[in-house]
């Protein structure tokens, strides 16, 4: 590769961490009861690493390929509609 | 004598505590901690009667222990990379104050970028500061090293600290057999420290620290001449060791030098690989030898020149390259070799891992050439990855005038990277993305060192989606200052939010934080206080709880919480605290602070399920039994006044909130209900 990098060690490619598969780290999984869920939010808006997405009209939906199964979103749900279920099994 | 099987960090710790040290004093800095650890443990159970000052920084660290030697004691201290920088005025101090305290280097690069590597530039930094050096190749030579370097350093002809370099994590987290002298022998070989020229006694007072003019190079002259004095020193020191415990050192270690054509000259634990080299080269009838340099300073001109005066080839291997020169081993090896001449090759490998592969080829690269040559072994080459990861691509359409699409920045949803290597359930990770989001896209974050940062600042990948940059642990609110004035200046109605945990916020970036804010600059300060250096592996800071367990209160820190927010009340400016568990609290205070004329204050309490030991589904919900149990108030506060925010009912008993967390498992019932009253205190006065 001819090119350099930037001197500085600066990047003009921001964001770029989300190549990381934060989910190979996951032991438990959340999977959404979508009956039980209204969906209020709570979730998302608790979720550390905000992968826990809704649009209007669609289903809560989780991006496995980040979900580190911290178990925050399941704790928060106000209806339990979250349960932490282990990998693999 | 005890064979034992520990990494270089723990025995270094033990040869402080054989060393009878009575004063130590480090700041969490990887990788040494390992040492840190080790000596707390030795202390708290009783193996070692020292006191260990645990600080918010190393230049208070290598102050301590100056202070602790300057009043006629043994001190140890452990540092590295922008750790040892952060030492530097402190450690030309104590050299010229003649106080023959040692200090532990786990060797790692100086940045930027940031490293935790070995390399040599850390300790190469100090060169020039008076200290004898020692280079370790492995756990027995740290601890043997350490011994007699307090037994050198004291002795009345040299009175000088130590630098003993174990390096990062080929020495500090590589267990190894090794032997542990018997506190009997070591006694024997290292008497009680009482010094006749620095120490404080009110019945025989004397002063330290002078000032001076015309004696200034005639001081400099006697550090020198310590220095000179300490080679012989040295030897005496080695050859009593010898005989005490069995085990053979010198400034140099020479091996099968003596008929040799070609010898590799190197300094720490690379020289166990060139040593090993030499036997198989020596099996296939090359006439090779190894040279290690032990003691770097004094340096150890004479024994070179005799060890190389009959080489016609010297490989130099160096750690450290002096920028705009050569590396600092080769020009000082050269200068030695200046009557003899032989062919030199120089080898810089920087903090790169050097196996026998690499040595082999480095010596038949030399063993081919006639003529001596400089190259820098196995540098990186970035590839496409890397070239497309920074962007280089849009630096040159930008250096050719080119409108650059940005497509990276464009989704403004998350200002914050997915994919971050935080822990699970990492609330820092919610607070900045929250942050983010409320004051949108048009925001530089400057952030200190901590969990953060490692995670934001991985290599080549970006975990924000603003502009953003990582300073130092120490100054992210100057650098914020000079920011906030470069963008004025430019026109640029900018948000510059300072983020860093308690560490960088409220401890070792305290100076920097309350002089920014006495000058008034108009920036979002953000501390998220997760109560200790989470980064470093869960050291205590001036903000974890009292009785709260970490790896340097391993039965509960015994002083108080400071009260950052309150300090930073007493400013004057626009405070305010925050729980995770009210994010609408939360964005109603940021917009307050972007609102406000001046500068301010974000306190978030940020419980961490790795250093509080908790599962990390409770992050949330310990926030809210924060708030419920009174342990954490909310309010703001503005020019003095101060508001509550919001209060619980019915208070909860505070064991609600300590339950929950490992790190307050070991508390008595006695204990929880002297925290019950402090907790009741403070939210009297507070309410």
């Amino acid at each position: 590769m001819s090119v350099d990098l930037i001197r500085g060690g600066v990047t003009h490619n921001l964001g770029t961490a989300a190549i990381m598969n934060t989910g190979s780290w996951r032991v438990f999984k959340p999977v959404i009861d979508l009956e039980k869920c209204k969906p209020c939010v709570i979730c998302s808006q608790f979720c550390p690493d905000g992968i826990v997405t809704y649009e209007k009209d669609k289903e809560i939906s989780i991006n496995f390929y980040y979900c580190k199964g911290c178990g925050i979103c399941a704790h928060e749900c106000p209806r339990g509609a979250i349960e932490m279920v282990r990998e693999g099994v | 004598m005890s064979e034992v099987f520990l990494s270089s960090s723990e025995v270094a710790a033990h040869a402080a505590r054989l060393a009878r040290v009575e004063v130590v004093s480090a700041y969490p800095i990887t990788p040494n901690t390992g040492v840190i650890g080790a000596l707390t443990e030795l202390i708290e159970t009783g193996q070692m009667n020292a006191t260990a000052v645990n600080v918010e920084g190393e230049h208070s660290a290598a102050s301590v222990c100056a202070g602790a030697s300057s009043a006629g004691v043994r001190a140890f201290t452990a540092t590295c990379g922008q750790g040892m920088a952060f030492m530097h005025e402190v450690l030309w101090m104590a050299s010229g104050m003649a106080l023959p305290m040692v200090v532990a280097v786990t060797s790692r690069g100086v940045g930027s970028p940031q490293t935790i590597v070995s390399d040599f530039s850390d300790i190469m930094m100090e060169r020039d500061a008076s200290y004898l050096q020692f280079y370790s190749e492995n756990a027995q030579e740290v601890v043997d090293s350490i011994i007699m370097a307090y037994k050198i350093g004291e002795n009345e002809n040299v009175l000088l600290p130590s630098f003993v370099c174990l390096e990062a994590f080929r020495m500090t987290h590589t267990y190894e057999p090794v032997e542990i002298p018997d506190q009997e022998k070591v006694d024997s070989y290292l008497p009680p420290y009482r010094p006749k020229h620095a120490f404080y006694d009110t019945d025989y007072p004397v002063q330290q620290g002078t000032g001076s003019v015309p004696d200034f190079t005639y001081r400099k002259y006697q550090q020198h001449m310590g220095l000179i004095n300490a080679k012989k020193v040295i030897k005496d020191a080695c050859r009593e060791f010898e005989e005490v415990f069995g085990r053979k050192y010198g400034l140099v270690d020479a091996h099968k030098v003596e008929d040799a054509e070609v010898v590799v000259v190197s300094m720490g634990c690379v020289s166990a690989v060139s040593r090993r080299l030499v036997n198989e080269y020596r099996k296939k009838g090359v006439r090779i030898g190894s040279l290690k340099v032990r003691v770097f300073r004094p340096f150890p001109e004479e024994e070179i020149k005799e060890a190389l005066s009959g080489a016609k080839k010297v490989i130099v291997i160096d750690r450290f390259n002096s920028p705009g020169s050569h590396g600092v081993l080769y020009t000082e090896v050269r200068s030695a070799l200046y009557d003899v001449k032989p062919t030199i090759i120089s080898y810089i490998v920087g903090h790169e891992d050097i196996y026998s592969a690499d040595m082999e080829k480095m010596i038949d690269k030399a063993l081919e050439k006639d003529e001596g040559f400089e190259e820098w072994y196995n540098l990186f080459q970035p590839d496409e990855f890397w070239v497309k990861a920074s962007g280089s691509d849009r630096y040159e359409q930008l250096k050719k005038g080119e409108t650059v699409e940005r497509d990276d920045v464009k989704d403004t949803s998350d200002l914050m990277a997915k994919g971050l290597n935080l822990c699970p359930g990492c609330i820092p990770y919610l607070v900045c993305r929250k942050v983010l989001t409320t004051l949108g896209k048009n925001t530089v974050v400057p952030y200190a060192t901590g969990c953060v940062m490692a995670a934001t600042s991985g290599a080549v990948l970006s975990g924000w989606k603003v502009p953003a940059g990582h300073y130092c642990f120490t100054n992210v609110a100057s650098a914020a200052s000079g920011i906030k004035a470069a963008l004025e200046k430019r026109g640029k109605d900018y948000n510059v939010v300072a983020i860093g945990g308690d560490g960088g916020i409220a401890d070792i970036g305290f100076q920097a934080l309350s002089g920014a804010v006495e000058r008034g600059h108009n920036i979002i300060y953000v501390c998220y206080d997760n109560e200790a250096y989470m980064n470093t592996g869960v050291q205590r800071s001036s903000t974890t709880s009292y009785l709260a367990a970490t790896k340097t209160t391993l039965t509960g820190k015994k002083v108080h919480k400071k009260d950052i927010a309150r300090i930073m009340e007493a400013h004057g400016i626009y405070v305010a605290t925050m729980l995770p568990c009210f994010l609408k609290d939360m964005e109603k205070k940021i917009l307050r602070a972007k609102e406000v004329d001046g500068p301010a204050f974000l306190h978030i309490l940020s419980p961490c399920p790795t250093g509080w030991a908790f599962d990390p589904a409770l992050g949330i919900e310990i926030s809210r039994l924060a708030y419920e149990t009174g342990a954490f108030i909310l309010y703001e506060s503005y020019k003095g006044e101060r508001t509550i925010s919001r209060l619980p009912k019915e208070r909860k008993p505070i064991e609600e909130y300590l339950k929950l967390q490992g790190r307050f498992s070991h508390l008595t019932a006695d204990q929880i209900q002297e925290i019950q009253k402090d907790v009741d205190e403070r939210f009297m006065q507070m309410t």
